[in-house]
């Protein structure tokens, strides 16, 4: 087990460093920063330092060797908007957005299952047939456009929800949370319901499909032939079988998750990685981007880590030391 | 030796009478392609069917800006859906942004596919290493989602369509050459295949014009969704301020310009692009969704 686990550890970091020195190929070769950062009306003395200050004068492949030695200490530069380790200031806004994440997967769990497993369960009545159209509007939704009308209806119109910010936090680990306070929580909840719109749609189509099949298998059939009541059916063999693709799906797409969450950070003012890599974005902060990009990979590795430890949990039959030896 | 009909080896025809008939029996999924159509109609002939030309500056007075739905402008006209902050007729902007909204999601999602297609070809076909380089770059740009590469590409271009344009086909095209390489293995152990090799085509001849349309299926599916979803990705840059220039006509633009207004009770600016934008994406993802549940074999029978 430990030793599959740093098997993928060290594996996760060989990924990250690829995608690191491809990232800064990309975001280092395309563009003048130089235009973009420095204030038109310096003169040209300030223009050189500040050019000389962020080592723009040297060559590419020196940029380059040194962006390499300062990522294997994990460093990825100095922000250039707020002249501190990018990688710090990214780590800080962290916790808000996994906040929104985590909210998003557990929400869309507590929906989608159910809702999923009725629409498995009775294929063809027409509270199934209405669940599978909605949820194509669930998917369809421009999430953008979600969280404006969330704001609308019930922060504007009905004043049921603050509009923006995370509201009161408290500290736990030290780390500042706002889901663990009840006035965090209303700041929370239309933004986490804006981002697992999407997410509820597809556990739904998920758990729907992987039903019906489930309850084609010969053990279902058998469990009903010992007279087993239908809930249990659903609730001892559907369910667990149905954990492993959807804790894959949900892991794997975790990713996607972070980046709508850019999208949803931007219309609630939520700050956290997203809202931040935005203005980044636009002030052509190139150390954030990197670091930005470094997160979601690591997220990236880590959640597809945390599902293969669940897949362990979930099945016995998946032995993870065979996995690591191969 | 002509192809079609008269070929000895030519493989079933993938889209067929009896395909259409199909997708046309379901009355939700052939309601989405209407609209859809109509839309795209709409948006081709936009000088025709809006009531103004909304990037026309000699057509706007600022006197009308912030009307509210149904009023009637310093001329006289009306405004059925009102004006936003610039005195714009909504309906007409959004008419206009509708254009912009399927020409970049159409194109860039059909070139994406064009692309990941010969790629996913290419790599089936060849195999070794050649198969082993391109698959790894796919699964690299899978591994982030489409809209953050996107993203992170316009960043660096700077703003302009064409800019726009290539950021999104080099968010996309990774999804179809996945698709396309893993349905060519399947069908290059098929006996037309077979068949094909041993009446000695050309190599080209045998990717053109018989792995390539046996691989159509699940490439139709994708690239329908595929369109909803650049149509989708495009609002949302644009939104974002990182898509769509501000000179130019976009849904996601006008959502977010209404988005300023809506603390003042304006909802018309953002609600209505936003309803038009989901009802274009719905229209083409209905359609997708059952040409997905035709072509899907596990669901047929």
């Amino acid at each position: 087990m430990l030793r599959f686990i740093v098997f993928r550890l060290v594996q996760g970091a060989g990924l990250m460093f690829v995608i690191a020195a491809l990232v800064f190929l990309a975001v280092y070769l395309i563009g003048d920063p130089v235009e973009l950062l420095i204030n038109p009306e310096a003169t040209q003395i300030d223009r050189q330092r500040a050019i000389e200050r962020l080592g723009l004068d040297r060559p590419v492949w020196e940029q380059f060797l040194s962006y390499l030695g300062g990522l294997l200490q994990g460093d990825v530069g100095t922000s250039w908007v707020f002249n501190r380790p990018a990688l710090t200031v990214m780590l800080e806004r962290l916790p808000a957005t996994l906040e929104l994440a985590i909210g998003a997967v557990i929400l869309s769990a507590l929906i989608g299952i159910p809702l999923g497993l009725y629409a498995g369960y009775r294929p063809n009545s027409w509270p199934s047939r209405a669940l599978m159209t909605g949820s194509i509007v669930g998917f369809s939704l421009p999430t953008f456009w979600v969280g404006i009308v969330f704001i609308v209806v019930f922060s504007v119109e009905l004043g049921w929800f603050p509009v923006i910010g995370r509201g009161d936090t408290v500290e736990v680990l030290g780390v500042r949370w706002s889901l663990l306070t009840l006035d965090g929580l209303h700041h929370a909840a239309l933004p986490i319901l804006t981002l697992a719109l999407s997410r509820i749609s597809l556990v739904m189509r998920l758990v729907r499909s992987g039903t019906q099949e489930i309850l084609g298998q010969d053990y279902v059939t058998l469990a009903r032939a010992k007279g087993v009541p239908e809930a249990r059916v659903l609730r001892k063999h559907v369910l667990p079988n149905l954990m492993i693709p959807l804790i894959t799906v949900l892991g794997l797409d975790f990713a996607g998750l972070l980046a709508f969450a850019i999208v949803t950070e931007t219309v609630f003012s939520w700050p956290g990685m997203g809202k931040l890599i935005i203005d980044s974005m636009f002030s052509l902060d190139r150390p954030m981007i990197v670091a930005y990009l470094i997160c979601v990979a690591a997220l990236f590795v880590l959640a597809n880590l945390i599902v293969d430890l669940l897949y362990g949990v979930l099945d016995p039959r998946i032995s993870l030391g065979d996995r690591a030896a191969r | 030796m002509t192809l079609g009909a008269t070929d000895p080896v030519a493989p079933p025809p993938v889209v067929t009478r009896s395909l259409w008939r199909r997708f046309t029996a379901n009355p939700v999924a052939l309601a989405g392609l209407v609209v859809f159509i109509l839309l795209a109609l709409m948006a081709v002939f936009a000088p025709y069917v809006a009531p103004q030309d909304p990037y026309d500056l000699a057509n706007l007075s600022l006197l009308d800006n912030l009307l509210p739905p149904g009023s009637t402008g310093m001329n006289g006209q009306s405004f059925w859906l009102g004006t936003d902050p610039q005195g714009r007729d909504m309906l007409s902007a959004m008419i206009y942004g509708m254009r912009t909204s399927i020409f970049i999601g159409l194109t860039s999602a059909v070139i994406a596919l064009m692309i990941g297609a010969t790629v996913g070809l290419v790599a089936a076909f060849a195999g070794g290493w050649l198969d082993a380089v391109l698959m790894r770059l796919v699964e690299l740009v899978l591994a982030f989602p489409t809209i953050l590469i996107a993203l992170v590409l316009m960043s660096i271009f700077g703003s302009g369509i064409d800019k726009l344009l290539i950021a999104m086909i080099m968010a996309q095209w990774a999804g179809f050459a996945r698709v396309t390489r893993s349905a060519a293995l399947v069908e290059m152990e098929r006996e037309y295949m077979t068949a094909a090799r041993a009446m000695g085509f050309g190599r080209m001849r045998i990717l053109v014009l018989h792995l390539f349309p046996n691989c159509l299926p699940p490439l139709m599916v994708l690239g329908l969704i595929q369109i909803a979803d650049a149509i989708a990705l495009e609002a949302t840059l644009s939104f974002l301020g990182l898509g769509v220039p501000v000179t130019e006509p976009s849904l996601g633009l006008l959502i977010a310009s209404g988005f300023d207004y809506i603390l003042t009770q304006r909802y018309w600016i953002t609600i209505f692009p936003g309803i038009l934008l989901l009802i274009l994406v719905m229209s083409v993802n209905l359609a997708g969704d059952h040409l997905r549940n035709l072509l899907n074999p596990r669901l047929q029978k």
